[in-house]
């Protein structure tokens, strides 16, 4: 419950922040709240449930272990289920 | 998430990857915290590692962070932009692909969460459910 309820306020927050700017900051036509709700599950090519996960390596620059500069999926596949989070920011 | 990492990190390897910025300062899509704390899209990879090091910080998020290279390469992959999470098995396939942000997120960490609980419950991967995503 506790999971959820932090879940809807983050989304929350990301949606008052992409949809509460001013009307006169809107620089070009962007999609309508019901296009992006109908929208969000339209495939895009996004690896899907059941597919092999796409694997890389990328730098580990925060809250990584001392000796830990890079992760390399290759070699962490198979040991424990591995959740990855993308995002930024904004 | 935070508290997502910390429930399940005995079980799971869990990652932030950073992407490029979904609606910088500078972007056609700008969002108003982006302008008032002068975030634009990075030009370097540097300048990217700062930003996250920015999100990690004033967060206080503990979750392990990795940085997209500034061809967008792992980013491009996924379609991770704005933000999506995925959760690989043990077995390389993936478990959860959820649903594009803003509005995919909340589905896509209570479909993550249940299918973790259910792991450290059982001691078993769920099944693959295809149909996952489209619950979402």
């Amino acid at each position: 419950m506790m999971t959820k309820c932090l879940a809807a306020m983050f989304a929350s927050v990301v949606f008052l922040a992409v949809f509460a700017a001013p009307a006169g900051s809107q620089t070009q036509s962007k999609p309508t709240m019901q296009q992006l709700l109908a929208n969000r599950n339209a495939d895009d090519g996004a690896p899907k449930v059941g597919d092999v996960a796409p694997l890389f390596n990328l730098d580990l620059r925060f809250n990584g272990s001392a000796n830990e500069k890079s992760v390399d999926l290759n070699q962490q596949v198979g040991r424990q289920p591995i959740l990855l989070i993308f995002g930024s920011y904004t | 998430l935070e508290k997502l990492y910390q429930g399940y990190k005995d079980i799971a390897k869990m990652y932030i990857v950073y992407v490029r910025e979904a609606h910088a300062a500078d972007s056609s899509w700008p969002v108003e915290y982006a302008k008032e704390l002068n975030i634009t899209e990075p030009k370097k990879y540097e300048e990217r590692c700062t930003v996250a090091e920015r999100l990690v910080a004033e967060g206080k998020l503990t979750i392990p962070c990795l940085i997209d290279g500034m061809d967008n390469a792992v980013n491009d992959l996924h379609k991770g932009n704005p933000t999506r999470i995925f959760l690989i098995r043990k077995d390389g396939k993936l478990g959860v692909a959820g649903s594009k942000g803003p509005f995919g997120l909340v589905p896509s960490i209570e479909a993550t969460h249940k299918w973790l609980k259910e792991y450290k419950e059982s001691g078993k991967e769920p099944e693959i459910d295809k149909k996952t995503t489209e619950k979402m």
